[in-house]
C-alpha cells in the first residue's frame, strides 16, 4: 500500500491552485506540528509583556500596564524584532523545465509563497525580486497584510521565460538592498558555477545572510533518459543536441555533480546556507531551513 | 573461392536483410523531443557517443551476418575451392569421363574441327581446371565399352596423356552400355564424396534415342533407381551426369559413303570353290550422287580387284550394288575386305566406307547325317546327300549318315583330342528325336552349328514333333500334293547360296507332295526359296548363334522327287552345307562386343600376336586354351598369330545405323532425360571442371559461422545494456 502523499508534497499542493491557499496550507500545517512555537516572541499579534528587569530602558517600560497592575512591564516594541527578507525567484527558462513532478519554477513559488506568508505571519518585512536575465519585478520588503496579497499576485503573475544570466543579476541587487537582512534565493543556478559565487560573495560582502535553495528536478539529477533524444534548450530557441542519451549519461552526471559540489563548497566557505530542493520532495522542508536560519540571526 | 549454392531460390531471404537496416534508419528518424534547461552539463565531446553508435552499428551488422549466414547456410552452399578439400576428410571426387566411342565421332570435315578432336580438347580444357581432390577415370563408350584408364587416377599429367593417347573412334554407338559401366564403377567407388559422370559425345540421335538405346535407358533407370534408394539409405554420394556437346559447328549435310555389310555365298568354302562376295554402296546426305573412284577388294591384305562405279546413278542417295568372285585354292582362313577409294571431302566418315568379311577355306566339311530310316540303305533319306556331299576320292569321308535311333547325343558336340565337332547337321526326314538326342541338337546349334531339316513323308506325320522346337523356322500343317507336281521357283531364290540357280529353271526337278508349312509372327525366318505353286520350299532361321535351314521337301526319291536325281543337287547341297557351316554370323563375326574365344586345341602358344583396329600389334602371353580377349569394341579386322603359324582372324562389322549423323533434337534429350533419375546438366557455356569444382557442402560451416557471430552478438549485446544503465 502505497504511503499517503503528505500534505507538503508539491503535486498534492499543486491541486489547490492559488498560491495564496498553498501557502496558508504549508505554514499552518507546518506550525501545527510544532509543539511550542519557538518564535512566540516575535509575533506582534503574541506579544505580551514580560517582567521588567534591571538593565532594561525605562522608557520602553509601559506605564499603562504599570498603572493598572503597579508592576514594571516591558512591551517589546514591534519594530525590534522586524527583519528585512528578500525573496529573489529566478524565472529563467530553465526554471520552467517539468519532470514527472512540478514544474522548477512552481516550485520555487510554492517555496516563496509559504517563506512570504510565514515571515509576514512573524511580522518580517518580506520583498519579492522576480527576474531571468533581467529584473521583472520587485516589491521592496513589507510587513503590512497588504504585501502578502502582492507578493501572491506577482508570484502567480510570474512565468519562467528568458535567458538565464543570475550573476549580474545578483551583483545588480547587491547593489541596490542596502539595509542589511536575509536574502532567499530560489534558482536552479544554471549560470557559470564562478560568476555566480562572485555575485554571491557580492551579496555577503554587504553582510545579508543568504539562503540559497537550489531547486531541481529529479530528472536534473539521475539523468534517467534512455531513448535517443532532441535535448532543446529551453532558454536558447536554437540550440539542438540530438544524442544516445545512455552515451552522455556518465559525462552528464559528473558535470552535473562537479557543479554542484562547486557551488555547496563556495556556499559553505561563504556562510550561505545552501539547499538542494528536488520538485519531488515536499516543501516544508524549506520552512524549517528558514526557521533555523532565523533563530541563529542574533537578535 | 568458388562457391554456388543448390537451392538458389532461398536466397531471396537475402532481402530480409533489409528489414534491420530499415529498422535502424527508421529508429535514427525517431527520437524524442525534450526541453531541457541543464543542457550546459551534456558533454561537449561526442567522441562517446560515436563510439555508442558505432558499437550499435557493429552490433547490427553482425545480426545482419548471422541471418545472412542462416540463409546461405539454408541455401546449400557449395563449394568447389580446392582449399576446402581438406574439409572433406580427404575424400574425392571421382569422375567418368567418358568418350562417346561410336565411329560416327570421327567424322572429319576439312578445315573443320572433328567432334572427336573437339572432344580431346574439351576433355584437356577441364583436366587443366581440375582441382586437388579430383579422381578421374576414361572410358571409350560403345558396344563392349573400354576403360582407357580403369583406375582413378588424382595425377593429372597421367590424366592428360592417356586422354591425348585415345585411339580414333572406332565402334558401333552403344551410350547406354557405357553409362552402365561408369555407374557400376562409380557405385563401387564408396569411398567418393561426390562422384560425376562426363560425356562427351555429339549427341546423335541412334546413340541416344534410338528404340534399342530408350530400351536400354528405360533398363538402367530401373537399377538406377534401386542404387539411388540406396546411397540415399547409406548417405553415400549419387553421380550427376554431365553431358558436354562436341562437334556442334559442322555442317548439318556431310557427304559420306557407306558399304553394306559383306554378303558371302559360302563363309566356309570347300577349297577351289568360287566365293562370291556381295555389298552395297550408299551415299549418304547428297542432293546428287558424286561416284567415288572405286571399290578395292582385298584378299588377306592384297588387292585382289577393284570395283568401279558408275558416274551416273540416276536414284538420289540410293545404292549401288557391288559384287566380287573369287576362287580359295588353299585351305585357311582369308579375310575379304571391300574399301571405298574416294575423295575425303566426299567420304567424311572412313569407318563405315570398308567391310571385312572372314571365309575359311577347307579341304573336307565334316557333315552329320541323320536319317530318318532305323536301317541305312540305298533307300534311306540320307543316302542321296550322303553321294553328294561325298569327295570324289574320297567318299563319304566328309559326310557320315547314322539312324536317328542309333544317334549318340555326344555326336553333335563330341570331346576329347581327336573329336570333331560336324560343320552342319542334317534331319533327314527323321520322325522324332529322344530327349538326349534333341537337347544335344538344340545346344549344338545355339553355338553356332548349322541345321538343316528336310522334311519327308515320315517328319510330315510328326508335326507335333517339330512345331514343339525352338529352332524350327515354320510350323508343319499339312502335306501338299499335286498331280501335275510342283517344281522350285529357281528365278525367285533369294539366297547367296542359291544365286547360282537364278539364271535358269531346274526343269527335271518335280516333287508330287511336300510338307505344308506356316511361317510364325514376328520370328525371324524367312522364306528363301519357293515353289511353283507358291508354297515355300526353303525356310532359313537364324537361331542363336547357329542358323536353320528347312526344306519342305525330302532329300530322297519319295515323294516321287526328282531332286536327287538332278544334276543341280550335289551343287545345291553343297551350297547349303558351306552356307550353313558359318553359323549365324559367319566363322569370326564378331557383334556386340562378343569377345574373341580361341580355343583351338593343343599346345597353348606361350605368345600371342595380337592385331586389332587399335593397334599394330600386341604380345599376349596365352598359357592355356581358351583364351578370350574382350576389347572387340572396335568395327574392323582383329587378328591373332600364334609363334607356331597358326592364325585366327575375327572381323567387327560397323553397325550401320551408326553412320546415320543426324543428331537429337531437343524432344529426343528430354525423352531421354525423363528416363534416367539423376541430375543431368547439359550446360555447355559451363564446361570447365573448375566452374564446378570439387563440391563440398559448406552448410555446416556456414552454421558454425552463425554461432560464433551469436557468441559475439551476445557479448556486445550484454557490453551495450550494461553501458546504458551506468
Amino acid at each position: 500500500m502505497p504511503a499517503p502523499k503528505s500534505i507538503f508534497d508539491p503535486t498534492t499542493l499543486a491541486r489547490f491552485g492559488r498560491l495564496g491557499l498553498v501557502a496558508r496550507n504549508v505554514v499552518e500545517g507546518f506550525l501545527s506540528g510544532a509543539h511550542k512555537s519557538p518564535y512566540k516572541g516575535f509575533s506582534v499579534e503574541f506579544a505580551e509583556h514580560r517582567q521588567y528587569y534591571p538593565g532594561d530602558e525605562i522608557r520602553r517600560i509601559d506605564w499603562r500596564a504599570y498603572g493598572k497592575t503597579d508592576r514594571y512591564y516591558i512591551k517589546e516594541h514591534e519594530e525590534e524584532t522586524n527583519l528585512h527578507v528578500h525573496l529573489l525567484v529566478d524565472a529563467s527558462g530553465s526554471m520552467a523545465y517539468r519532470g514527472r513532478a512540478v514544474s522548477k519554477f512552481q516550485y520555487a513559488q510554492y517555496l516563496s509563497a509559504s517563506l512570504a506568508y510565514l515571515m509576514l505571519h512573524q511580522r518580517d518585512s518580506v520583498g519579492l525580486v522576480v527576474h531571468d536575465h533581467e529584473v521583472r519585478t520587485m516589491l521592496p520588503p513589507r510587513s503590512t497584510s497588504k504585501q502578502l496579497m502582492q507578493i501572491l499576485h506577482t508570484l502567480e503573475k510570474a512565468a519562467p521565460g528568458g535567458e538565464t544570466n543570475l550573476a549580474p543579476i545578483w551583483d545588480r541587487l547587491a547593489g541596490q538592498i542596502r539595509a542589511r537582512g536575509m536574502i532567499v534565493i530560489f534558482s536552479d543556478c544554471f549560470d557559470q558555477v564562478n560568476q555566480l559565487i562572485h555575485a554571491l560573495r557580492h551579496l555577503r560582502h554587504r553582510r545579508h545572510e543568504i539562503l540559497l535553495f537550489h531547486i531541481l528536478a529529479p530528472e536534473e539529477i539521475e539523468f534517467p533518459f534512455t531513448r535517443r533524444t532532441q535535448f532543446r534548450h529551453l532558454e536558447v530557441a536554437d540550440q539542438l543536441r540530438l544524442v544516445d542519451p545512455s552515451a552522455v549519461r556518465a559525462g552528464y552526471l559528473r558535470n552535473f555533480e562537479t557543479f554542484c559540489q562547486t557551488l555547496r563548497m563556495h556556499a559553505s566557505n561563504l556562510q550561505i546556507d545552501y539547499h538542494v530542493m528536488r520538485t519531488d520532495e515536499p516543501v516544508d522542508r524549506a520552512l524549517g531551513a528558514y526557521l533555523m536560519k532565523r533563530l541563529a540571526r542574533p537578535s | 573461392m568458388n562457391l554456388r549454392f543448390d537451392n538458389l531460390f532461398v536466397l531471396f531471404g537475402l532481402f530480409a536483410l533489409a528489414v534491420p537496416v530499415l529498422l535502424h534508419l527508421l529508429q535514427r528518424r525517431r527520437f524524442d523531443i525534450l526541453d531541457w534547461g541543464a543542457i550546459q552539463f551534456l558533454p561537449d565531446s561526442i567522441s562517446a557517443h560515436q563510439r555508442r553508435w558505432l558499437d550499435e552499428l557493429l552490433l547490427m551488422f553482425v545480426r545482419l551476418g548471422m541471418m545472412a549466414l542462416i540463409v546461405l547456410a539454408l541455401a546449400t552452399p557449395i563449394s568447389t575451392s580446392a582449399w576446402l578439400d581438406g574439409l572433406g576428410g580427404g575424400r574425392t571426387r571421382d569422375i567418368v569421363l567418358i568418350f562417346d566411342g561410336a565411329h560416327a565421332m570421327g567424322v572429319r570435315v576439312p578445315n573443320q574441327v572433328s567432334p572427336w578432336d573437339d572432344a580431346i580438347q574439351q576433355a584437356i580444357r577441364q583436366i587443366d581446371d581440375a582441382t586437388p581432390g579430383d579422381r578421374f577415370a576414361i572410358l571409350i563408350a560403345r558396344q563392349s565399352p573400354h576403360w582407357h584408364l580403369e583406375e582413378f587416377s588424382g595425377d593429372f599429367d597421367e590424366v592428360r596423356a592417356r586422354i591425348q593417347s585415345l585411339p580414333l573412334p572406332r565402334g558401333n554407338p552403344s551410350m547406354p552400355s557405357g553409362l552402365a559401366e561408369a555407374w557400376n564403377r562409380l557405385q563401387a567407388r564408396t569411398g567418393a564424396r561426390a562422384k560425376e559422370i562426363r560425356v562427351f559425345t555429339d549427341m546423335r540421335r541412334h546413340s541416344w534415342t534410338a528404340a534399342p538405346a530408350l530400351a536400354a535407358f528405360d533398363s538402367l533407370a530401373g537399377q538406377w533407381h534401386a542404387d539411388l534408394e540406396r546411397a540415399k539409405i547409406e548417405g553415400a554420394a549419387t553421380p550427376s551426369l554431365r553431358v558436354v556437346t562436341v562437334g556442334a559447328n559442322l555442317p548439318k549435310t556431310l557427304l559420306n559413303y557407306v558399304l553394306s555389310p559383306l554378303t558371302v555365298s559360302s563363309r566356309v568354302a570347300k577349297v577351289g570353290q568360287r566365293v562370291t562376295i556381295q555389298s552395297a554402296l550408299h551415299l549418304d546426305a547428297a542432293d546428287k550422287f558424286i561416284a567415288p573412284r572405286g571399290v578395292r577388294v582385298f584378299i588377306d591384305g592384297k588387292l585382289d580387284g577393284e570395283l568401279t562405279i558408275p558416274g551416273q546413278v540416276e536414284a538420289k542417295q540410293g545404292q549401288i550394288a557391288l559384287s566380287h568372285m573369287h576362287r580359295f585354292m588353299k585351305e585357311g582362313q582369308y579375310v575379304v575386305s571391300f574399301v571405298v577409294a574416294a575423295e575425303p571431302a566426299n567420304d567424311v566418315l572412313s569407318a563405315d566406307s570398308e567391310q571385312h568379311a572372314i571365309v575359311e577355306v577347307v579341304k573336307d566339311l565334316p557333315v552329320l547325317l541323320v536319317d530318318g530310316d532305323r536301317q541305312l540303305s540305298s533307300e534311306s533319306s540320307s543316302f542321296f546327300l550322303m553321294q553328294a556331299l561325298a569327295s570324289k576320292n574320297e567318299k563319304t569321308k566328309n559326310a557320315a549318315a547314322v539312324s536317328y535311333s542309333s544317334l549318340k547325343p555326344d555326336a553333335f558336340l563330341p570331346s576329347g583330342p581327336n573329336a570333331t565337332r560336324p560343320a552342319v547337321v542334317v534331319l533327314a526326314d527323321v520322325p522324332t528325336l529322344a530327349a538326349d538326342q534333341l537337347d544335344a541338337l538344340t545346344g549344338y546349334v545355339a553355338e553356332g552349328g548349322g541345321l538343316f531339316i528336310a522334311l519327308g513323308e515320315r517328319a510330315a506325320r510328326e508335326q507335333a514333333f517339330y512345331n514343339q522346337q525352338v529352332w524350327m523356322p515354320a510350323k508343319l500343317v499339312g502335306v501338299g500334293v499335286a498331280k501335275d507336281g510342283v517344281q522350285p521357283e529357281s528365278r525367285k531364290f533369294q539366297h547367296p547360296a542359291l544365286e547360282r540357280f537364278r539364271d535358269g529353271n531346274m526343269p527335271h526337278v518335280r516333287f508330287s507332295h511336300w510338307t505344308q508349312v506356316k511361317l510364325v509372327p514376328n520370328d525371324r525366318a524367312a522364306v528363301v526359296g519357293s515353289l511353283s505353286n507358291g508354297e515355300p520350299l526353303f525356310i532359313e532361321k537364324p537361331f542363336k548363334a547357329g542358323r536353320v535351314m528347312l526344306a519342305t521337301v525330302p532329300v530322297d526319291r519319295r515323294w516321287d522327287s526328282t531332286l536327287p536325281s538332278a544334276s543341280e543337287f550335289p551343287i545345291m547341297m553343297h551350297e547349303w552345307m558351306y552356307f550353313l557351316a558359318g553359323g549365324n554370323q559367319g566363322t569370326g563375326i564378331l557383334s556386340n562386343g562378343v569377345p574373341i574365344q580361341l580355343a583351338p586345341g593343343g599346345v597353348a602358344p606361350g605368345q600371342l600376336t595380337l592385331k586389332t583396329p587399335e593397334t599394330d600389334g600386341i604380345k599376349i602371353d596365352v598359357a592355356q586354351w581358351p583364351w578370350t580377349y574382350g576389347n572387340t569394341g572396335a568395327i574392323g579386322v582383329y587378328q591373332a598369330r600364334a609363334a607356331d603359324g597358326r592364325a585366327w582372324s575375327f572381323v567387327v562389322p560397323p553397325d550401320l545405323d551408326g553412320s546415320n549423323l543426324t543428331r537429337c533434337s531437343a524432344d529426343d534429350v528430354r525423352q531421354v532425360r525423363a528416363r534416367l533419375p539423376i541430375a543431368w546438366h547439359a550446360d555447355t557455356s559451363e564446361p570447365t571442371i573448375d566452374a564446378d569444382g570439387s563440391r563440398e557442402e559448406l552448410w555446416w560451416l556456414f552454421l558454425a559461422a552463425v554461432l560464433g557471430l551469436l557468441c559475439l552478438e551476445v557479448w556486445m549485446t550484454r557490453r551495450l545494456v550494461i553501458a546504458r544503465g551506468r
